[in-house]
């Protein structure tokens, strides 16, 4: 095969690639951008939660006897959530509920944060029943390693080409020199976002493949030797001492601070205490403490210094989420989370650009793309300030917006109406919100988030702006050559 | 907070170096562009000691990538707006070859190539002379990977059989290898 062969069948394996992945692709990306702040949005939610970071240890304990009081249906977990840099307030759950805790130990407002939820459910599962959805977003994470890499063969150029940028001119040129750059310079995060994304529902099948081959089929043995075996207890039953535990975990981990703690199969002979503790410095998402329904240390699990394997598995969650090293972390996460969504745009654009003519396809692709964010504020507004389902509104709007662009054929427009659209609705969720809470828009979980919108509005204005006097002079353009 | 300072310059330095003679024909173009790279990979040793060794890598390969994109947007080449001429409005035809086909390539990608690199992957793993849990941790890492590169192997290849009947035998061999001789 010839070297010109050989380009033209990675340009057209690559667009194969792009053209399968790029809807799903582009909202994968979109909403994992977002969902770097998904904490932030969780306080912003729930504005009117108290929040501290110094707690009373006995406090807790009392907030998690009143919890399973007040909540003494059956379940497999009970978690106290501690207060952390993210999100600093205290939340008592167990498999069917979760309450925030006031610092006087008192059990406050149940949480109920299905904005967020549904965010990071479009993100994680593409809004699938979960099983099936990792497993697709992760075929995603394998195929985005594929457009990476048939991209780099289809572009001998991308390299000579490293600095260049050309703006203005012919859109396509312009598009394909953002496609490239973006592409070129965030390689190194795009291919490790591909391989940890990929590694969270993929694992789940290499679980059931390696268990079936090597281990007659018993899944809890490959999941033993990756994240531990559970203690096998047989104890007295009572309240679990939550004291007794945080007084040993603070003499064995003092520098580690706890994240939350789980009471495993509670009410069973065989209950045990398991807390999650965060190391300074380390990417592995905790190292698990466990110890007896008396508190009594029984040993950790070993992600902190175990075998490498165990300790690089259990590091995938942090450096796919950005969940590390504070805040300005979040924003370079949100930065070149947002190249790859634009790649992912821009990919498709320069297909439809190529194109001889136009259809239902560039239209509908047009609302896809510039009404997602519309279709997200509307969905925040109907959740959180009159109570409907986020999930629903999300995708009726999102549907009836692409179908609106489908049917009125008018790219310029469109995309003008959309952006305005995104604008008034981030505009409306601002003040719906400050209305809705009142004082508590004012707190400092809800402030920057709401000015992080104010601003987002601000921009779609301005893109709306520049869009709509495009739109005059596509007009005469139009006109000039009819 | 030194360390972090020195490692953004130290970035900065490299990338403003390599731009500055990355398509230029000066005589010293090679040599100016190894040393463009010197800072960038210096910057590492900086991040890892500003922010530890973990932090410290993670950082040494984003953080290029701003930098980068910072000097191609100031230097960008401004040209005037072209208008081209509005494309005609086609109603899209329903091709059912085309659906047979790319619905065929499809299976082939998620599917057939999925299952071989699966086993591939794990018989390669399972050879390697580590614990259990460090091959799955391998196995994690290179299964995307392999699937990935199959991906793109089958869908340039000339001759689309020859990805095919080579994932094919070596995937089949392997699932034959795990399912009966390594018991």
């Amino acid at each position: 095969m010839s070297a010109k062969s050989f380009v033209k069948r990675s340009v057209a394996g690559h667009s194969w690639l792009g053209l399968l992945t790029g809807a799903f692709m582009y909202l994968i990306c979109m909403s994992g951008t977002l969902a770097v702040f998904h904490q932030e949005f969780e306080r912003w939610e729930q504005p009117n939660v108290e929040e501290y970071r110094d707690y009373d240890v006995q406090l807790l304990e009392s907030a998690y006897l009143d919890f399973i009081d007040s909540h003494p249906e059956e379940t497999g977990h009970l978690h106290l959530v501690f207060p952390k840099s993210g999100i600093p307030r205290v939340v008592v759950e167990n498999d069917h509920v979760a309450r925030f805790v006031n610092q006087d130990g008192t059990l406050g407002e149940f949480e109920n944060l299905a904005w967020t939820k549904m965010l990071v459910k479009l993100h994680a599962y593409l809004s699938l029943p979960n099983t099936l959805g990792l497993i697709v977003v992760s075929i995603f994470g394998v195929l985005l390693l594929s457009l990476i890499l048939s991209g780099f063969l289809a572009h001998p150029r991308v390299l000579k080409d490293a600095f260049r940028f050309r703006r203005g001119g012919s859109k396509q040129l312009e598009r394909v020199d953002i496609h490239n750059r973006l592409s070129v310079w965030g390689a190194p995060f795009h291919i490790m976002i591909a391989l940890t994304g990929a590694y969270f529902g993929l694992a789940s099948v290499v679980v059931i493949v390696i268990a079936s081959v090597f281990h007659g089929g018993d899944q809890d043995i490959v999941v033993g030797k990756v994240f531990g075996q559970e203690p096998e207890l047989s104890q007295d039953l009572r309240p679990a001492n939550i004291i007794g535990a945080m007084e040993n975990f603070s003499l064995i981990a003092p520098k580690a601070s706890p994240l939350f703690l789980t009471i495993h199969e509670p009410d069973t002979s065989g209950q045990f205490i398991e807390i999650y503790a965060q190391h300074p410095g380390r990417l592995i998402y905790s190292e698990n403490y466990r110890f007896d329904i008396q508190g009594n240390y029984l040993g950790k699990a070993g992600f902190s210094d175990g075998e490498f394997g165990r300790q690089f598995l259990y590091s995938t969650y942090r450096l796919h989420f950005g969940e590390f090293g504070g805040f300005s972390v979040k924003i370079l996460y949100f930065v070149l989370g947002l190249s790859l969504t634009i790649i992912s745009v821009t990919g498709i654009n320069l297909w439809l650009e190529k194109r001889r003519h136009r259809d239902l396809i560039n239209d509908v692709w047009l609302g896809f793309v510039w009404a997602s964010p519309a279709a997200l504020c509307l969905a925040a507004i109907a959740q959180i300030i009159f109570g409907l389902s986020a999930t629903v509104t999300f995708w009726v709007t999102y549907s009836l917006f692409c179908c609106y662009s489908g049917w009125r054929r008018e790219e310029s427009e469109s995309r003008r109406n959309f952006q305005f659209l995104s604008a008034a609705s981030l505009l409306a969720l601002v003040l719906l919100y400050s209305a809705n809470f009142y004082e508590h828009a004012l707190t400092q979980a809800a402030l920057g988030v709401n000015s992080a919108l104010i601003v987002a509005a601000l921009v779609f204005l301005l893109l709306g702006r520049k869009s709509a006097t495009l739109h005059i002079e596509g007009i005469s353009t139009k006109e000039q050559w009819v | 907070m030194l360390s972090g300072f020195l490692a953004v310059l130290s970035g900065l330095i490299g990338i403003v170096i390599l731009f500055t003679f990355w398509r230029r024909k000066y005589p010293v173009h090679g040599t100016a562009v190894f040393l463009g790279w010197i800072p960038l990979a210096g910057s590492l040793l900086f991040w890892v000691a500003s922010a530890g060794i973990e932090f410290g890598i993670v950082f040494s390969l984003m953080m290029p990538s701003l930098y980068a994109w910072v000097v191609i947007l100031v230097k960008s080449e401004h040209k005037p707006i072209a208008h081209t001429r509005p494309k005609r409005y086609q109603f899209q035809r329903v091709s059912y070859t085309k659906i047979l086909r790319n619905g065929g390539v499809f299976f082939l990608v998620i599917v057939f190539l999925a299952m071989s690199s699966t086993f591939i992957t794990l018989v390669f793993t399972y050879s390697l002379p580590i614990k259990e849990v460090n091959r799955m941790a391998v196995g994690a890492l290179l299964m995307p990977v392999v699937w990935g590169a199959a991906v793109v192997w089958a869908l340039i290849d000339g001759r689309r059989i020859r990805p095919i009947l080579i994932n094919g035998i070596s995937g089949l061999f392997s699932a034959i290898y795990l399912f009966l001789w390594s018991h």
